[in-house]
């Protein structure tokens, strides 16, 4: 692929020469007003962090954690790493609500992980958690975000460092399977592959297009299709706090219309969130018809809502035309496959027994409780290649659903001081992605997934470390619990569904106060209220010969209705 | 907004929200721990408080924010 800069190093640096005074970032806060940004702006003020981190000794490839709200810090946090010559590690920040000792766990570990000596955050975080932070291993210098004067001194005489594209440019941590975040490898030379084969597939000019995201850049939808999208082809975005939009969906509409903005994604859930609680008396003026790519992923897209969201939206000149399917994941970067812009709502009408109980894809035409319609989320983008595998490892012919591996430029070496993880997770070249799906005449349709994830709201939850909330609860112990997702039609989102053993004698009441118990730790630990308990006797979770609990063959006796059930509360 | 009104239109979302009746909801009911709200829906809960009042809900002041009376006293001051 023929890429128009080696690094990401490079992009600041050139356009900060020939562009700049353009204004690529309009950064709006929370209350919605602009500060905008241009490329002289984001070399210089990332600049003067890059002599920071080197007066405080980082060396080449030191990992730098950053954990700040969508700002203009973030930026310059985020290209200040990269110019000193550092790895950043974005990382989520504690949610407004939720408790705190998960999050801090994860944390911990992500520290432990990437062996980092630099933090950089802001007052709120850093005065809530000051103490743990002390006690962080390898954490030597902390920075906080608002005290830095980003227009001081001479950032001119910051030599940026030499990095080539093979070079690491991204830790991005993900939830592991047993609990433990794990940091995705992503080298400059994987991001910028991503991001040109992005602006191709959705066919981006600077001269007439604008971007709009409310996306968090901690993840990997707002960071590099954004934020490093946006960079890379000088096309503008404005970027407003993912809780300025969950607070005011309107806002996201109203930036839409007034930046004439054209591009801008969302996962399934901010259309959903849409059409639950958007007050369109709030939408006088507003104007949609400039909006050419919606781009949707990240989880399971749902065609209902996005009618839904259609139907909404369309007197204020939303197009069906707009809405763009994808897959990705960050172990790919981001992008894996994009619906083609002129072919864009492609919907396979199938018998859901064929799909479920035989993996295969039969077209169906009745409109009854058979029917099960699934959105194409299109083809490779230029440098990836995508297949389905059966579980022997052969490649699975067109309408047959099995596991897509995927393979190209874009694709990580591998997780982070993780050699054991990153060995299961490929098979030669091919990474092992765990989502299951099936090809016809080329697109790609995600069916479903192998690995034991739970995805709500469009963030990610491991069913461990729900499980292992649990064993606080008296009754509850390890190999006794089983957590696992289960699609909900009417929320389009997953039901996290808990699956317990207890004894046959315990009465309604027992039940009721243990289902309070579960109640409250999961949302204590997890943040997150479980929709579904289910209490079944002892010894019928069922286990492999090794004693591992099988949480999707429980999900499906659950779903059939195999299981003894004796008592469920919601 | 009269202030009994106030609390009717919160108690009504409270209720609403947490798929509780709002006779059982208490003033000192904490939103995670006895009404079972996780964080989206406690967003859910006051952005569908701000709209009613039709007021702008600066995200930052939500801090602390954690009872069913909190909410109260941060409407009344809006």
């Amino acid at each position: 692929m023929k890429l128009r800069f080696n690094t990401f190093n490079d992009v600041v640096l050139r356009y900060a020469e020939s562009d700049a005074d353009l204004k690529i970032i309009r950064m709006l806060d929370f209350k919605n007003e602009e500060e905008p940004i241009d490329y002289g702006q984001v070399l210089r003020r990332s600049s003067v962090f890059a002599g920071m981190l080197r007066e405080k000794g980082l060396k080449p490839k030191d990992r730098v954690v950053i954990m700040l709200p969508t700002s203009s810090a973030f930026v310059y946090l985020f290209f200040g790493t990269l110019l000193a010559g550092g790895i950043p590690v974005p990382t989520y920040p504690p949610s407004t609500f939720g408790n705190n000792s998960v999050f801090l766990s994860n944390l911990r570990h992500i520290f432990q992980s990437s062996q980092a000596r630099f933090f950089g955050s802001e007052p709120r975080i850093l005065g809530s958690f000051r103490e743990t932070f002390e006690n962080f291993p390898f954490l030597e210098h902390v920075f906080n975000a608002s005290e830095i004067d980003f227009n001081s001194g001479n950032p001119g005489e910051m030599k940026p460092a030499e990095v080539r594209s093979d070079d690491v440019s991204l830790l991005q941590y993900t939830s592991g399977s047993t609990g433990f975040p794990k940091g995705v490898v992503l080298t400059h030379g994987n991001l910028l592959n991503n991001v040109h084969a992005i602006s191709e597939a959705i066919k981006i000019n600077r001269a007439t297009d604008f971007g709009v995201s409310w996306l968090p850049l901690f993840h990997d939808m707002g960071l590099i299709g954004c934020l490093l999208t946006a960079l890379y082809t000088a096309t503008p975005v404005a970027l407003m706090p993912t809780e300025s939009f969950m607070m005011r969906p309107d806002r996201w509409l109203h930036n839409i219309s007034k930046y004439k903005a054209t591009i801008s994604p969302s996962p399934n859930f901010g259309y959903y969130l849409c059409t639950r609680l958007l007050n369109t008396t709030r939408l006088k003026g507003v104007d949609l018809s400039s909006w050419r790519v919606a781009l949707t992923g990240a989880e399971a897209i749902d065609i209902n809502v996005l009618e839904r969201f259609e139907t909404l939206l369309k007197p204020y000149g939303f197009s069906r035309r707009a809405f763009l399917p994808a897959y990705g994941l960050a172990e790919s970067s981001l992008a894996v496959t994009i619906a083609p812009l002129e072919d864009n709502l492609k919907v396979a009408r199938l018998n859901r027994g064929k799909l479920e109980n035989d993996g295969t894809a039969e077209d169906y035409d009745e409109e009854d409780a058979t029917l099960t319609k699934i959105v194409s989320v299109g083809k490779p983008v230029k440098g990836q290649q995508a297949e389905i595998h059966d579980s022997e490892g052969n490649r699975s012919p067109d309408n047959r659903v099995g596991e897509i591996w995927i393979k190209g430029l874009s694709v990580t070496s591998g997780y982070f001081n993780n050699p054991g993880v990153t060995k299961k997770s490929f098979r030669q070249d091919w990474f092992k992605t765990g989502d299951l799906g099936f090809k016809r005449n080329g697109d790609l349709y995600i069916t479903g997934r192998i690995k034991e994830l739970i995805i709500k709201r469009g963030r990610n939850y491991y069913p461990y470390d729900i499980e292992k909330a649990l064993w606080n609860i008296a009754g509850i112990r390890e190999g006794r619990c089983a957590a696992f997702a289960s699609w909900n039609h009417a929320e389009s989102s997953e039901d996290l569904v808990l699956v317990i053993e207890t004894a046959k004698t315990s009465s309604e009441a027992d039940l009721d106060d243990l289902a309070k118990s579960v109640n409250a730790v999961v949302l204590e630990n997890i943040g997150l209220k479980p929709d579904r308990i289910v209490f079944i006797p002892p010894k019928s979770i069922p286990k492999t010969s090794s004693g591992k609990i099988q949480r999707l063959l429980c999900k499906k006796l659950l779903e059939e209705g195999k299981l003894e059930v004796f008592g469920e509360r919601r | 907004m009269e202030r009994t009104e106030l609390r009717e239109m919160i108690m009504k979302h409270v209720s609403k929200i947490a798929k509780i009746p709002a006779s059982e909801i208490k003033g000192g009911d904490n939103l995670r721990d006895d009404l079972g709200l996780d964080s989206l829906r406690s967003m859910e809960l006051l952005a569908r408080i701000s709209d009613e009042l039709d007021v702008d809900i600066e995200f930052e002041a939500l801090q602390g924010v954690q009872t069913v009376d909190d909410i109260i006293a941060f409407a009344e001051k809006l």
